[in-house]
């Protein structure tokens, strides 16, 4: 046996544990739907006003306190949005997190540029930040529907590469408009000192769901892909760790060479979100229909222990093979797949959004 | 169990560092935890601070830098290092900046406060 076929089949072992005994390592907090920017692919159709009653920062905190009471070690905490500075309980937040031992980070679209804000957070022990940036000024500016976007968000960038924060990366929404720009962004993250960039195709759902010219096909995909075995050992070497992002399967010798670590969707399984409504769930862009519970009235923990069935045990998606049929074979990845990303599903679809493999089989 | 599936991580990755980046969310290495952030303030018998004392882990080997103009520097796992074991402050400037102080080893324990006042003594002192 060579060393792939033994490492797919350790990881298959060590996913199957993780299925059966979940440990909770890494907790979205929702703090806000607000945003200043209104993007083209949202997915969570954010906008300047926010579209109904969001938790209070009174609220967040004591949930950081049930955190740190009830779970040993605490989880990691990820602060999102909308975007989460436009927040006026931030700092507080963050200051709480810091205070009680958290390791915690910050998804930002980096369009407000305010060192000082910035290093506030630094201060509170920001341990971690994404920053978007979806290509050149055209790009960018052109996805994120302001003509200075780009521009902050490289300023901000510049900032937290500087700051010597130990965890900083990029991410980028990929699309036909910018497939083949991806070369001088490239070039644009390691000129500026960003250590790691992730690469995303725009999945459909939110706004980029009424939007199919911003959704790459297989074929684009593929492209990426491929972009993205060619580029990442040459990067690697000059200090930019790029890679594909979490989403969707692709087998492990292919999946070896555009992550880091090979595909598992750990939703529901090491992670939890719990959104500015309240709703507990696995991660934050998964389709409403797998909201779990809600903080306002369940208790985190018994729902995390008695829930989330959804999430570990899959079966449910083996009814149908991933073009929407009845099942008339078993698929040949299912072992390794199960279902895919989460955030690819609805409860009522009979499959996935998207397939590296089913949507072009002759990749598989 | 969680030994366990460490090892079958290891195994199949050649990898203890289990980073999570979920979605948009970004890379956190999932089984580091902060071991605090610390200030220790250098002062001479005056209680005034030590400007310029480089600052060094023993431990660690490492060079962590000078005090500032208030005697002080920050000790900071962001520096992946824990922030106690055994320091030692060095006087490399000699006279300059309040005196000739002698070399300082200082221990930290896990529970000490996250602001801790040490003394060097002036190599002139009787």
């Amino acid at each position: 046996m060579t060393a792939q076929p033994v490492g797919r089949f350790i990881y298959r072992l060590y996913r199957r544990l993780e299925r059966l005994r979940p440990e909770l390592h890494y907790l979205f907090a929702e703090i806000t739907r607000r945003c200043n920017l209104s993007c083209r692919h949202c997915g969570s159709d954010c906008s300047a006003a926010s579209q109904g009653r969001e938790l209070s920062t009174d609220s967040w905190l004591k949930i950081i306190d049930y955190f740190k009471a009830r779970f040993q070690p605490p989880p990691a905490v990820v602060i999102t949005g909308g975007e989460p500075l436009l927040s006026p309980g931030l700092e507080t937040i963050a200051a709480h997190l810091g205070e009680n031992g958290f390791t915690w980070g910050l998804v930002s679209n980096g369009f407000i540029y305010d060192p000082a804000r910035w290093q506030a957070l630094l201060d509170r022990r920001l341990a971690s930040a994404t920053i978007s940036l979806d290509g050149d000024a055209a790009g960018h500016n052109g996805l994120r529907r302001h003509p200075k976007a780009y521009d902050h968000a490289l300023k901000t960038l510049g900032f937290l590469a500087k700051a010597g924060l130990s965890q900083l990366d990029v991410v980028s929404c990929v699309y036909p408009g910018n497939l083949d720009t991806l070369d001088n962004l490239a070039e644009t993250l390691h000129g500026l000192g960003v250590p790691a960039w992730r690469l995303f195709r725009i999945f459909p759902i939110g706004r980029a769901a009424r939007d199919p010219a911003l959704l790459l096909d297989a074929a684009g995909s593929w492209r990426l892909v491929d972009w993205i075995r060619d580029r990442r050992p040459r990067w690697l070497e000059r200090g930019l760790d790029l890679q594909l992002c979490c989403e969707g399967y692709l087998p492990f010798a292919i999946d070896r060479q555009v992550r880091a670590q090979p595909f598992f969707c750990r939703a529901g399984i090491n992670i939890a979100s719990i959104l500015c409504n309240g709703d507990i769930t696995g991660c934050s862009n998964n389709h409403r229909d797998f909201a779990q519970g809600n903080i306002l009235r369940d208790d985190f923990l018994t729902v995390w222990r008695q829930r989330f069935q959804d999430f570990r045990r899959r079966p449910w998606l083996r009814g149908s093979d991933c073009q929407g049929n009845a099942r008339q074979r078993r698929c040949p990845h299912w072992d390794d797949c199960q279902g895919s990303s989460i955030h690819l599903w609805t409860k009522s679809q009979a499959r996935p959004a998207f397939c590296y493999l089913d949507d072009q089989p002759g990749r598989a | 169990m969680r030994t366990i599936k460490k090892a079958l991580f290891f195994l199949a990755l050649g990898s203890l560092s289990l980073i999570l980046a979920a979605c948009y969310g970004p890379p956190i290495d999932v089984r580091a935890t902060w071991l605090g952030r610390r200030i220790v303030r250098l002062l001479d018998g005056s209680n005034r601070p030590i400007a310029g004392l480089v600052v060094e882990s023993v431990d660690q080997a490492r060079h962590l830098g000078q005090t500032d103009a208030n005697g002080e520097i920050l000790l900071d796992t962001e520096l992946n290092m824990p922030v106690d074991g055994t320091f030692l402050a060095l006087d490399v400037d000699g006279p300059a900046n309040g005196g000739d102080f002698a070399d300082l080893s200082l221990v930290i324990q896990p529970g000490d406060d996250d602001e801790i006042n040490a003394y060097p003594t002036a190599k002139n002192a009787n």
